[in-house]
């Protein structure tokens, strides 16, 4: 069968172009190791010890500080960046939530989970979406911009959060 | 219990020292014991376990859970991962062997082994590795389909895969066939882009009930050849779309199966039940709609 002897190499190609960032700070991290060099690579945060290192496109890199949010292939909320919290709650209280009951898109809620679904599911390019909160707080914030591309590992649906009038998240 | 010091502890963890004490204060864990001088001592299984679980989640306080919660656990991706990356498949093996005594075969293809194919894909100098899991998963996956017992329903269900290359798509579709032959349907994995004239003699031989298109490569294009095929040999039999195939954005009028070979399996049973699906999973897709090109 053709399908079994061809080996996808486009995802490690397609990595060249990706920037590691902490999943709780935003921070970027240390480039990944030169090609065909095996080392273990830090998973975990120097600067704030309290998030995971994860890989993104460079465009989509949320940037320290940045307010994001990563959720799962069934849109459950797997990590909260510190700015985050402010908008959305404490990442202790928001681990497991649905994301639909933090966000809506303006476009439809089946826009938002359609798009976070498919960039968790496998590399998508990066999505803008406006959006308003639904918790006090991002309530507040009036519309928000919404980028929406895919990091990992594991595989998740990065969501970066700013205001929607500023072209550039 | 093996120990080991807290500087020691913090590298196997690649982390600072302090990182390691927060950590304890925060969570507590991991917990060193006391020597009698004092000094922390940390549980080596505790360490490699929490090493583990760092790689299968997106931020520290599931990590701790999780490695909380399994300890040192029977098999998990992580351990599957760090087989491929030591190029030993004895090791990758018995890790699923283990799997398999505490875990039905569909959730050990979804707990253990997708997640790991998944932990393998990308990572810079890691290509053979990569390309040593595919083709080890590949061949797993294939042994269990050939013992699959034989159909117990007598409904065929054809799965068209649009996927090219040996991926994580690829090695999802063929557990997607594995799970559907376990739950007692007949299958027929195709490739998508094989003549409609060539695939309609299947469609005569097989009498599906359902068609699936997978693979995360579908075009608009062959999509309305093969409908139109199926319709044209008399098919009735509803299409579905798994793990967000098509190539659309916003509603479509293909309903999805899902995103996991179980809730796939499940969803088929429930429509040959019922005669329709239920809503899915908050991933799903919709099950009416128009379809759109996406932008």
């Amino acid at each position: 069968m053709a399908t079994l002897i061809k080996i996808d190499h486009s995802a490690s190609v397609a990595h060249t172009g990706t920037q590691r960032f902490c999943s709780r700070c935003g921070e970027a991290g240390e480039p990944p190791p030169p090609r065909g060099r095996p080392l273990r690579e830090r998973r975990v945060c120097e600067a704030c010890g309290m998030g995971v290192l994860l890989s993104c496109s460079r465009e989509a890199l949320p940037g320290m500080g940045a307010a994001f949010i990563i959720a799962t292939a069934d849109l459950s909320v797997s990590a909260v960046s510190s700015a985050g919290e402010m908008l959305f709650g404490l990442e202790e209280d928001l681990l497991g939530v649905p994301l639909v009951s933090l966000m809506k898109a303006t476009g439809g809620k089946e826009r938002l989970a359609r798009t976070v679904a498919s960039a968790a599911l496998r590399n998508r390019p990066p999505t803008v979406l406006t959006m308003r909160g639904l918790t006090p707080n991002a309530e507040a914030a009036g519309l928000l911009a919404a980028r929406i591309s895919t990091c990992q590992p594991p595989r998740g649906a990065l969501i970066t959060v700013g205001p929607a009038n500023l072209t550039s998240l | 219990m093996s120990g080991i010091r807290t500087n020691a502890a913090a590298e196997l963890l690649g982390v600072s020292p302090n990182t390691l004490r927060s950590w304890e204060r925060r969570f507590d864990y991991p917990k060193p014991r006391r020597t009698a001088g004092g000094h922390r001592q940390y549980d080596l299984v505790q360490l490699e376990s929490l090493r583990r679980a760092l790689l299968e989640t997106h931020n520290i306080s599931s990590a701790i859970e999780v490695a909380r919660q399994r300890g040192e656990g029977p098999s998990s991706p992580s351990r599957l991962l760090d087989a491929f990356d030591q190029f030993d498949e004895g090791v990758a093996d018995r890790v699923l062997e283990e799997s398999l005594a505490v875990r039905s075969v569909d959730r050990t293809v979804e707990e253990v082994l997708l997640p790991a194919i998944e932990l393998a894909e990308g990572r810079e100098g890691r290509e053979v590795e990569w390309e040593l899991a595919c083709r080890w998963a590949t061949g797993w996956l294939h042994a269990h389909r050939r013992v699959a017992p034989p159909s117990s329903r007598g409904h065929g269900v054809i799965l068209f895969d649009s996927s090219e290359r040996l991926d994580h798509e690829s090695l999802h579709v063929q557990a997607l066939e594995l799970t559907i032959r376990r739950a007692g349907f007949k299958s027929l994995l195709l490739s998508f882009d094989l003549p409609p004239e060539r695939v309609a003699r299947a469609m005569r031989a097989v009498d599906p009930i359902a068609f699936v298109f997978c693979g995360g490569e579908a075009t608009l294009e062959v999509l309305g050849r093969l409908v139109y095929t199926v319709r044209q040999v008399g098919s009735a039999a509803p299409v579905f779309e798994y793990r967000e195939s098509m190539p659309v954005t916003g509603d479509h009028a293909i309903p999805s199966l899902g995103t996991t070979p179980t809730e796939a399996a499940e969803r088929l049973k429930q429509y040959l039940d019922s005669g329709r699906l239920e809503s899915g999973t908050p991933g799903s897709q919709p099950l009416t709609g128009s379809i759109r090109r996406s932008a």
